[in-house]
C-alpha cells in the first residue's frame, strides 16, 4: 500500500507567494456576475429566470443537462447572452446585477443532521446544490456518487495540489479542516468505503499538523496521508496507486478498482450542502504569478469576472506574458478577463516573461529517454511522436496512446522542445479517425 | 564431451566466429529478412533448424561413411547433395504431414536450400573434427547468432533512416556500411577462449 | 513556431536545459579528468585533445556544409565526441590519430545517418574502435608522471594495471593510487576519482539518468566478486576490475550517450547488464585486455531490439501482461499446426494392373532432371576418383616429405619418426624419433596453444634429456604476432628444459610487438616439456593381432 507511481517531473512549485495568505473575501464586491449555463462536463443547463427576475443567494436558476446552476449573489437578472467562458470561446450565461444584499435564498433546504443523511438524501442534496467536480473534472457529483454507492472501499480526498502556484486547496484543508473531516467521514458511510483517506503533498507542513491535531481529537475512520511533492501526484489515476497500490486499468475509472477520488472542495461543498443546506455559490481562487502584484487567495462567488480577482489582488504590475486559469501545466490560457469563475476554476496566473523558459525552436529528439521516464502513464510519447511525424498509423496502435491523460510532463521535460503532448494528442486522433482498434 | 568446451564452442559460434557477420556465411537469404525484424526471426530459426539437422546428418555421414572407408575427399561433394537434398525432403515432409506448419516456412526453407551457413557449418564441423555434441552446440549457437545479427539489422533498418547519406550511397552501400560497422563492434570478440 | 502558438500549447512552463546545454554539461563533467590527465602526463594531452575537439568541429562543419544541410555545430554534440575521442586514446599517440578517428567518426559513423540523433553507433566509440584495428597504434601506455614530451615521442610499452588483471594477477599500485590516476592507461581513464566526480554531476544535473551506469558497474562488480584471480581477495579484485581499465569512462560517459542507449527504463537496465556481462566475457577470455570499447560497441547494435524488449507495460494491465499476450499467441499460433498421417500408397499395383504409359510420362519429366543431375553427379564422382587415384600416390609422398621435413627442423639429430600411441592429455600426437641406427633419440609432441586469434598448433622436439631441439609452428590463425613465429626466435628454445618462465632465469623474452603469440609459443612448449616428462612409458599396448609389443 506504499507507494508512489511512475514517471512525474518536479516543476518549482512557486507557492511560497500564497501558501501563507488566508482565504479572503473580494476587496470589492463585483458589479455583476456572470453565471453560464455550462459548468458541468457533461452538457449546459437550461435557464430556469428571465431577464428581470429578482434572485436570492442559493437560489436555483438554471437546470437540466448540466445539473442545478445557482445564483451566487443577489440581485435582478440583467440579461441571459452569450458571455466569454473561461473554457474557450464563449457560452450562454445569466447576468445577475448584484444589490451587495447576499440575501440567502428562503426556500432552500434544511440542515440535516449526520443520523438523517442516508444514501438516497446524500445523492439527492448533492445534485439539488449542483455539486460538481471542483477539481478540474467538472463531473456531476452526485452521478459519480450514485454509481459508487457499495462499490468501493476507499475514499479518498485529493487535497495533493500538485501543480505549482495553485494554492486555494491547501488553504481550505487548512482553515476549514474540521468541516472537510465530518463530511469525510459522512460520505464513507454513505457509499460504504471501510476507509476514507486524505492525501495532501508532504510540503504542506502546517496543514498536515492542523489536520493532526484535529483527527486526533475525534475519533474516526478517516486518515491522513502526506506524499512526496511531484506532479501529477493530484491525478486521479496517480492518487489511486499511490493510496491504495491498485492501478486503473486502461480506459477504466477508479471506480473499478474499487476507490472514489473527490477534491477537498468537493467534499466541503457537499458536507456544506448537507450540514448548512447551501448550494454551491462559492469557492476559493488562488491569484497569483510573477505580474500580479499582491498574490493571494480568495473565497469568491461563483461568476465573479476574473478582472475583478484581479483587481483584488492588486492589479497587474507589469504586462503579463501569459495569464491562465488553472495551474501552468495542464491550464488553459485565458484572453478575455471578463470571463468568470466557474464550479472548477482554481486559480488565476498571470505568469511574467522570466517565469516562463526561454523560447527556443525545436531541435532534433536525441533519445535521451526523459519522457519515457516522466511519463505517468508509461507511455513512450518519443515513439509515439516518430510514428505521427512518419505517418505510420500502423506502429501507432502498440503504443497506445489514447491512455495519455494530457498532464504535459512530456513536453514540461523535453530537452529539444518537441511539442510531444501535441503530437501525443494527434495520435489519439489519428487512431480514432483511422477506425483502428484501440 | 565436457562442459566448458561446449561452452567455448558455443560462445564462438554465437560471437567471436558469428556466422553473418564475422564469417561472411549466411547472407544468401531472401531481401525481406534483411528488412523486417518478424522475418528475420522466421528465416532465422527456419536457417537454425536446417542447420542443426545439416550438423546432425552430415556429422553423422562422415563419421560413418566417409571417416571409415577413408573416403575423405568426396567430403564436399556429399555435403553439397545432402544439405540441399535434406532440405527438400524436410519441405516435403512438411508440406505432406504439417500443412499448416508448411505455409509458414516453406518460402524461407526454400531460399535457405543453398545457403552458405549450412553448407558452411557441416564443413567446418568436419574440418575441426568436432564431436557430435560439439557439432550440435556448434550448429545451434551458429543459427542463433545469425538470427540476432539478422534481427538486429532489420531492427536498425526498420527505425533508422539510411536517405541521408550522400547521393553516391543512397541503397546498398549503406546497407553494407552498417553491416561493416557491426561486424566491426565484433572485432573485440576474435580469440575468445574458454 | 510564432509565439500565438506557443501559447496555445501547453504545459506553459518547462524544465530550462536544452540539448547544447546538456552536451555542455557532458564537457563540464570530462574537465576533472583531462585536468589529471594533463598532471600525468604533460601538454600533449591537451593538444590532442585540442585537436581532435577541433577536427571533429571542422568535419561536421564541411560535411554538412558539403551536403548543403543545416549547421549542427551550435548543439555542442561534435565538440563532446572530439574530447571523448581524445580521452580514449594513449598519450603517446601521434598527432593524425585523433584526426583520422574524428573523421571516421562524424563522418561515417554519424554523418551518414543524418547526424545528431539518428546514429545507432556511439561516435566516438566507433573512431576509438577504427584505431584499435590498427595494430600497433593502442598498445603503447606510458608510465604516469611521465610527461610525454610534444614532439618525438619513443614508444617505450609500460605495463597497465589491466595487463596485470588480463594475467590473472593483482595490480602492483595501490588503490589510493589506482582511484587518483597513478596508473597507465588512456588519457582519460586514468584519473578513477575524477571520473567518479564528473559522473556524480551528470546524475546531478539530471543529464543521465544513473540506470545504465548502476546496471554496468553493478554487474561487473558482481561478476568480478564472484570469479576472482586465483589466490587473490575477492573485494580487492572487484575493487581493481572496477577502477582499472576504461571501465568508469565507459561506464559514465560512453554507455549513456543518449543516442546509442535504448529509451526506455527496462532496455537500458538491459543493457547495462548486457554490456557489463560482455565486458567481463572480454576481460577474462579474450586477447585483447580490456573489453569496455568492444561490449559497448556490441550492445549499441542491440538497442533497438533492447527498446522493443523493454517497452513499458500499460498502465493498468497486469505485470506480466505483455508475456502472457506473446504466450497465448504463440500457443495459439502453435495449436493450428496439426499433423497428417501420410498416406503411402504403393502405387504399382493399381486396380489390380501395372502401371501402364500414362504413369510413364507422369515420371518422365522428373526422369529427365533427376537423370542430369545424376549425369552431373557421376561425372563429379568420376573426376574426383580419378584425380583422387591419380594423386594418391603423390599425396601421401608429399605427405611423407612434409613430415620428414618437419621432423628435420624439430629434432634434427632424428633420421626418422614413428607414432607412438601414448594417450595423453594435451597432445595431439606423440612421435618418437629415432637415429640412423635405430636408437631412441627424443619425442616430438604436437600441441596447440591459444594465440592472440586464435589456435596455434606446433610440433615441439625434446630429447631424452627433457631438453627442447626445435620448435616448428604447423598451423596459426595469427594476424599481429606473425614475427613471433619466424626461425630466428623459435631458434631461441633450443636446449631449454624445465618451465620456461617469461621473465628471470630460464626465461625466454617476449618477442616485441608478439607478445601474446610469444606466449602462446612459450606455453606449448611448456606444455611439451611437461608431456614428455611425464610420458608413461610402462604401460602395455594391445595390438588387433594379439602380438605384446613392449614400449622400448
Amino acid at each position: 500500500m506504499l507507494g508512489s507511481f511512475f514517471g512525474g517531473v518536479n516543476p518549482a512549485t512557486h507557492k511560497e507567494n500564497t501558501r501563507r495568505k488566508p482565504l479572503a473575501s473580494l476587496d470589492l464586491q463585483p458589479e455583476q456576475v456572470v453565471i453560464p449555463l455550462m459548468m458541468s462536463a457533461v452538457g449546459s443547463s437550461q435557464p430556469m429566470v428571465r431577464p428581470g427576475a429578482q434572485v436570492a443567494v442559493g437560489q436555483p436558476i438554471a437546470q437540466g443537462g448540466g445539473g442545478y446552476v445557482h445564483a451566487s449573489v443577489s440581485g435582478k437578472v440583467t440579461a441571459v447572452e452569450e458571455w466569454p467562458h473561461p473554457w474557450g470561446n464563449t457560452g450562454l450565461s445569466i447576468v445577475i446585477r448584484n444589490d451587495g444584499q447576499d440575501t440567502p435564498w428562503s426556500d432552500g433546504p434544511d440542515p440535516l443532521k449526520p443520523d438523517q443523511i442516508t444514501l438516497e438524501v446524500l445523492v439527492d442534496r448533492v445534485k439539488r446544490a449542483g455539486i460538481v467536480g471542483m477539481g478540474g473534472g467538472a463531473y456531476p457529483t452526485d452521478e459519480k456518487l450514485r454509481q459508487a454507492a457499495g462499490k468501493v472501499d476507499t475514499l479518498i480526498v485529493n487535497a495533493a495540489e500538485c501543480e505549482p502556484y495553485v494554492t486555494a486547496d491547501h488553504r481550505l484543508l487548512l482553515e476549514r479542516s474540521d468541516r472537510i473531516l465530518r463530511g469525510a467521514q459522512l460520505l464513507a458511510r454513505c457509499v460504504g468505503a471501510q476507509r476514507a483517506v486524505i492525501v495532501t503533498e508532504g510540503d504542506k507542513l502546517n496543514a498536515v499538523e492542523a489536520v493532526e491535531r484535529r483527527l486526533r481529537k475525534r475519533s474516526g475512520k478517516v486518515a491522513l496521508r502526506t506524499v512526496r511533492t511531484r506532479y501529477p501526484l493530484g491525478a486521479e489515476k496517480q492518487i489511486v496507486q499511490t493510496v491504495t497500490g491498485r492501478e486503473v486499468p486502461p480506459g477504466g475509472a477508479p471506480l473499478d478498482v474499487k476507490c472514489l477520488v473527490l477534491n477537498v472542495a468537493t467534499v466541503f461543498a457537499i458536507q456544506a450542502a448537507l450540514f448548512q443546506g447551501e448550494a454551491l455559490t462559492h469557492r476559493a481562487v488562488t491569484v497569483t504569478g510573477g505580474a500580479v502584484a499582491r498574490p493571494r487567495n480568495l473565497w469568491v462567488p461563483i461568476g465573479t469576472p476574473l478582472r475583478c480577482l484581479l483587481e483584488s489582488a492588486g492589479g497587474l504590475r507589469e504586462k503579463p506574458q501569459l495569464v491562465l486559469t488553472g495551474g501552468p501545466m495542464m491550464g488553459t490560457p485565458l484572453f478575455d478577463l471578463d470571463a468568470p469563475v466557474v464550479k472548477n476554476t482554481n486559480a488565476l496566473i498571470c505568469l511574467a516573461g522570466y517565469e516562463r523558459r526561454q523560447e527556443q525552436p525545436e531541435s532534433v529528439c536525441i533519445r535521451c529517454g526523459k519522457c519515457v521516464a516522466a511519463c505517468p502513464m508509461h507511455l513512450t510519447p518519443t515513439f509515439i511522436a516518430r510514428a505521427v511525424r512518419q505517418g505510420d498509423g500502423r506502429r501507432l496502435s502498440k503504443f497506445h496512446p489514447q491512455d495519455c491523460m494530457e498532464c504535459g510532463c512530456c513536453s514540461y521535460i523535453c530537452p529539444a522542445r518537441i511539442p510531444l503532448l501535441e503530437l501525443v494528442r494527434q495520435a489519439r486522433t489519428l487512431l480514432e479517425e483511422g477506425g483502428m482498434e484501440p | 564431451m565436457n562442459i566448458l568446451e561446449l561452452a567455448g564452442v558455443a560462445l564462438a559460434a554465437l560471437l567471436s566466429e558469428n556466422f553473418i557477420l564475422v564469417n561472411c556465411m549466411g547472407i544468401g537469404t531472401r531481401a525481406r529478412a534483411f528488412r523486417n525484424p518478424v522475418d528475420a526471426l522466421r528465416t532465422g530459426y527456419c536457417l537454425t533448424a536446417v542447420m542443426v539437422l545439416g550438423a546432425l546428418f552430415s556429422w553423422l555421414a562422415d563419421f560413418l561413411v566417409l571417416t571409415r572407408f577413408g573416403l575423405g575427399h568426396y567430403r564436399l561433394l556429399v555435403l553439397a547433395l545432402l544439405i540441399p537434398g535434406l532440405v527438400a525432403g524436410l519441405r516435403k515432409f512438411i508440406r505432406v504431414c504439417l500443412p499448416e506448419l508448411s505455409r509458414r516456412m516453406d518460402g524461407n526453407l526454400a531460399s535457405i536450400s543453398s545457403n552458405c551457413a549450412a553448407l558452411g557449418s557441416a564443413l567446418l564441423i568436419s574440418q575441426r573434427s568436432y564431436g557430435l555434441g560439439s557439432a550440435l552446440v556448434f550448429a545451434l549457437c551458429g543459427g542463433v547468432g545469425a538470427t540476432v545479427a539478422l534481427i538486429s539489422f532489420a531492427s536498425l533498418r526498420e527505425e533508422v533512416s539510411f536517405d541521408h547519406c550522400p547521393k553516391c550511397f543512397r541503397g546498398t552501400p549503406i546497407l553494407f556500411i552498417t553491416a561493416g560497422l557491426m561486424a566491426m563492434a565484433l572485432v573485440g570478440f576474435y580469440g575468445l577462449h574458454l | 513556431m510564432n509565439s500565438t502558438r506557443s501559447f496555445r500549447l501547453p504545459p506553459q512552463v518547462g524544465q530550462p536545459s536544452n540539448t547544447a546545454s546538456m552536451m555542455a554539461d557532458v564537457m563540464v563533467a570530462l574537465l576533472p579528468a583531462l585536468a589529471m590527465a594533463v598532471f600525468f602526463f604533460g601538454f600533449r594531452v591537451l593538444v590532442l585533445t585540442a585537436l581532435s575537439v577541433g577536427s571533429s568541429i571542422l568535419f561536421e562543419y564541411g560535411y554538412r556544409r558539403l551536403t548543403g544541410q543545416s549547421d549542427t555545430v551550435r548543439d555542442l554534440s561534435a565538440c563532446v565526441t572530439g574530447m571523448l575521442l581524445a580521452m580514449s586514446l594513449p598519450a603517446t599517440a601521434a598527432y593524425w590519430v585523433p584526426i583520422l578517428g574524428s573523421a571516421f567518426a562524424i563522418v561515417v559513423v554519424k554523418q551518414f545517418y543524418g547526424g545528431l540523433g539518428k546514429n545507432f553507433m556511439n561516435p566516438a566509440l566507433g573512431g576509438r574502435m577504427l584505431l584499435a584495428t590498427f595494430p600497433m597504434l593502442m598498445t603503447t601506455w606510458t608510465q604516469p608522471l611521465d610527461r610525454v614530451p610534444l614532439w618525438g615521442v619513443d614508444a617505450v610499452s609500460a605495463a597497465t594495471p589491466m595487463s596485470y588483471l588480463h594475467a590473472g594477477t593483482l595490480p602492483p599500485q595501490s588503490l589510493g593510487q589506482l582511484m587518483l590516476g597513478q596508473q597507465g592507461g588512456c588519457m582519460g581513464e586514468v584519473s578513477s576519482f575524477m571520473l567518479l566526480l564528473g559522473g556524480c554531476y551528470l546524475i546531478l544535473r539530471r543529464v543521465i539518468s544513473p540506470r545504465i551506469p548502476l546496471a554496468y558497474l553493478g554487474t561487473v562488480a558482481l561478476i568480478a566478486l564472484l570469479f576472482p584471480g586465483e589466490g587473490t581477495d575477492p573485494f580487492l579484485w572487484m575493487a581493481a576490475q572496477l577502477l582499472g581499465g576504461g571501465l568508469l569512462l565507459g561506464a559514465f560517459f560512453l554507455a549513456t550517450d543518449p543516442t546509442t542507449s535504448p529509451v526506455t527504463p527496462r532496455g537500458q537496465i538491459l543493457f547495462g547488464v548486457c554490456c557489463g556481462l560482455l565486458t567481463m566475457l572480454l576481460r577474462y577470455h579474450s586477447s585483447y585486455p580490456e573489453g569496455v570499447g568492444w561490449a559497448i560497441l556490441t550492445m549499441n547494435c542491440c538497442v533497438w531490439l533492447l527498446d522493443r524488449a523493454g517497452m513499458p507495460r500499460r498502465f493498468g494491465a497486469g505485470h506480466f501482461s505483455v508475456l502472457r499476450y506473446w504466450i497465448d499467441r504463440i500457443r495459439r499460433s502453435l495449436a493450428k499446426i496439426k499433423f497428417i498421417k501420410p498416406q503411402i500408397h504403393f502405387s504399382l499395383r493399381r486396380d489390380g494392373k501395372m502401371p501402364g504409359e500414362a504413369h510413364l510420362d507422369q515420371i518422365r519429366t522428373q526422369a529427365k532432371t533427376l537423370a542430369s543431375l545424376g549425369g552431373v553427379i557421376l561425372a563429379t564422382v568420376l573426376v574426383i576418383f580419378g584425380v583422387h587415384r591419380f594423386t594418391d600416390l603423390d599425396t601421401a609422398r608429399a605427405e611423407t616429405q612434409a613430415q620428414q621435413k618437419l621432423l628435420s627442423q624439430v629434432m634434427p639429430q632424428a633420421a626418422f619418426s614413428s607414432e607412438i600411441p601414448a594417450l595423453t592429455a594435451g597432445a595431439l600426437s606423440i612421435q618418437a624419433g629415432y637415429s640412423e641406427d635405430t636408437e631412441l633419440v627424443g619425442y616430438c609432441v604436437e600441441v596447440q596453444a591459444q594465440g592472440f586469434g586464435g589456435v596455434i598448433t606446433m610440433e615441439v622436439g625434446v630429447d631424452l634429456d627433457g631438453k627442447v631441439t626445435g620448435v616448428a609452428v604447423t598451423d596459426h590463425k595469427e594476424t599481429v604476432g606473425t614475427r613471433a613465429m619466424q626461425p630466428q626466435f623459435l631458434a631461441r628454445y633450443v636446449g631449454m628444459s624445465g618451465t620456461i618462465r617469461p621473465t628471470g632465469g630460464n626465461s625466454v623474452d617476449a618477442v616485441s610487438g608478439a607478445t601474446a603469440t610469444s606466449n602462446a609459443i612459450t606455453a606449448g612448449v611448456n606444455r611439451a616439456l611437461a608431456i614428455v616428462a611425464n610420458l608413461d612409458m610402462e604401460g602395455e599396448v594391445e595390438y588387433v593381432d594379439g602380438e605384446d609389443l613392449e614400449e622400448p
